[in-house]
């Protein structure tokens, strides 16, 4: 049953105030807000180490925070409920002596997608990010670009509301980053929210409607004032650069 | 879509997804390799024992006439072939489903679809419940079928005439425990397989609880397999010992670990504590005075049960413990 825990505008499809993360000890990020509405492509940039995963494991429900609230697609955090969710891990693990489809369909069947031909439609979803041509090879045989062309489609199974994408186009070829792009808009049109991780920064440039700094335990909005392309290098630079001096 | 809170389901989904995957090519492998070694080992048992019995029944003027069933049943009485390959290879199977899971990133992918680390292990437990009773009741299959095809052998629902006893009282004949009269064959060795797939079982839970700890899913089934060749080696090294040595304690040949595991150091019909076995010889045989009557210790069903009690206990308490810390 879906509990509705507004933070703020009842619009919002993702809403967290003042989230806090520790491991072992170390502040991860504190007092972190965020919001996003549906069709959303939110972008989380910063250093290594500065919590971009960890926040993309706070959404995915994988992490509990030791503070804050909001809700994710309705669903309180650190509830036991959680909106379905497409992830693209930065290494995505499959099963290695099985194909491409059969991994995607084994994995459809654990997700609980519900279609008449599960194997055509896990070849649909191999088509859609390039990979026709390795459906029967074995993900033992496939390239780094091959195994995060598997991730993004294995994310993409049973089309769900939210997409968490960390670092989507490492290991893609100049094709295939445009293709995701491509697709993100897509998402996005649909009505999804896709949130990006990434240190490319002119892609999210590109994409994201929103984009959050992630910097010495500190996570905060930044927005274009209108500027040139390169404008997220900049403010990367600064904030980053501004902090050590 | 389902979704991820939907736990009954999240289960079933979790189970099936688990039991797709296990089949990978060094796990069949090993379940051909291993069955067609307990078999050639199980049919020459069974060669053997009808020669041990045949010339102990010779003088009585009696023959063997084997069953069907009848190397299956010496199958779980050989200490090799229950008490070391079978365990062996079970947990070899099963050892690396945690460990794998975490090493490779898989353990987030299942958490992503479902959040409940409790049929996260629960569906593990199963798959291991599953997958080691097949392998059990494959053994007796083909056993069976390797003795109707190739042995021409009967199925019978009596147990053979020189498997049978009168009773608990009565002493081994060479190396099998002797089935009590009355008793159904068949359901008996029905019994046997679910009483062997519930052993196994649990000794596969310990292991995947404790190479859940290692650091290297492929340390898993080295593991195992190392485990129980040193068992192996333990009774006769420390029997060797008390003999050498003199101390009584130390050379019984019972109450070690893969004696623990075979069905000949049991006694059918037996109370649940009773710890030993024999008497005066009986049935068809005829021997001399000297040797008319032998006791000898036996492994109490009790001590069975409270070890299948705490390993199993310990297994679970160990997993879940595990799934706690890793989706901390």
């Amino acid at each position: 049953m879906r509990v509705s825990m507004p933070v703020g505008d009842d619009d919002m499809a993702i809403a967290l105030k003042d989230v806090s993360v520790s491991y072992k000890g170390r502040v991860i990020f504190s007092n972190a807000s965020l919001d996003a509405k549906r069709g959303d492509v939110i972008g989380f940039m910063g250093p290594n180490g500065a919590g971009k995963s960890t926040m993309l494991r706070v959404l995915a429900g994988l992490v509990i925070p030791r503070q804050g609230s909001g809700h994710v697609l309705g669903y309180p955090l650190g509830g036991r409920g959680h909106a379905p969710f497409g992830i693209m891990l930065e290494t995505p693990p499959f099963i290695e002596e099985k194909t491409g489809r059969e991994n995607l369909v084994l994995l459809s069947k654990l997700r609980g997608v519900e279609c008449k031909d599960v194997h055509a439609y896990c070849a649909a979803c191999m088509k859609t990010v390039g990979l026709e041509a390795a459906h029967d090879v074995p993900v033992k045989c496939y390239s780094q670009g091959m195994r995060k062309r598997l991730g993004w489609a294995q994310s993409l199974l049973g089309m769900p509301p939210l997409y968490l994408f960390d670092e989507p186009m490492n290991g893609l070829d100049p094709l295939g980053v445009v293709v995701l792009r491509n697709c993100i808009r897509k998402l996005s049109d649909r009505g999804a929210v896709v949130v990006v991780s990434s240190h490319l920064l002119a892609e999210l440039e590109r994409v994201c409607t929103k984009v959050y700094m992630f910097n010495d335990g500190a996570v905060f909005p930044v927005t274009s004032q209108g500027e040139a392309s390169g404008w997220l290098e900049r403010v990367y630079v600064n904030s980053v650069l501004g902090k050590e001096q | 879509m389902r979704s991820a809170s939907d736990m009954p389901s999240a289960f079933w989904r979790l189970l099936g997804f688990e039991l797709r995957r296990f089949a990978t090519p060094f796990r069949i492998t090993l379940t051909i390799v291993s069955l067609i070694a307990m078999v050639v080992l199980a049919r020459d048992n069974l060669l053997r024992e009808m020669a041990i019995a045949s010339s102990q029944l010779a003088a009585s003027g009696t023959s063997v006439s084997p069953t069907a069933l009848d190397m299956v049943y010496l199958a779980f009485n050989n200490q090799l072939i229950s008490g070391l390959i079978l365990p062996a290879v079970c947990g070899m199977l099963c050892a690396d489903l945690v460990v794998r899971d975490r090493v490779d990133g898989m353990r987030t992918v299942i958490h992503c679809e479902m959040r409940s680390g409790l049929a996260y292990v629960v569906a593990k437990l199963a798959v291991v419940a599953i997958v080691c009773q097949v392998i059990v009741f494959l053994l007796i299959v083909a056993c069976t079928l390797i003795s109707c095809l190739f042995l021409g052998l009967p199925l019978s629902a009596e147990p053979s005439a020189w498997l049978a006893s009168n009773g608990p009282q009565d002493s081994i004949w060479a190396q099998y425990g002797p089935i009590p009269h009355g008793w159904n064959y068949a359901l008996l060795i029905v019994a046997l397989g679910v009483g062997f797939g519930v052993l196994e079982t649990v000794l596969s839970w310990t292991a995947m609880a404790v190479c859940s700890l290692l650091k290297s899913p492929s340390a898993a089934p080295l593991a195992v397999a190392s485990f129980y060749v040193v068992a192996a080696q333990v009774e006769s090294l420390v029997t060797s010992l008390g003999l050498l040595l003199g101390i009584k304690p130390l050379t019984t040949t019972i109450g070690w670990i893969i004696d623990r595991l075979c069905l000949v150091n049991y006694r059918l019909g037996a109370t649940l504590f009773q710890e030993s076995a024999g008497g005066a010889y009986q049935g068809p045989v005829a021997v001399t005075s000297d040797i008319a009557t032998s006791v000898y210790p036996i492994n109490s069903w009790a001590s069975l049960l409270l070890i299948v009690a705490i390993l199993s206990v310990a297994s679970i308490a160990l997993l879940l413990f595990q799934e706690r810390r890793c989706c901390k």
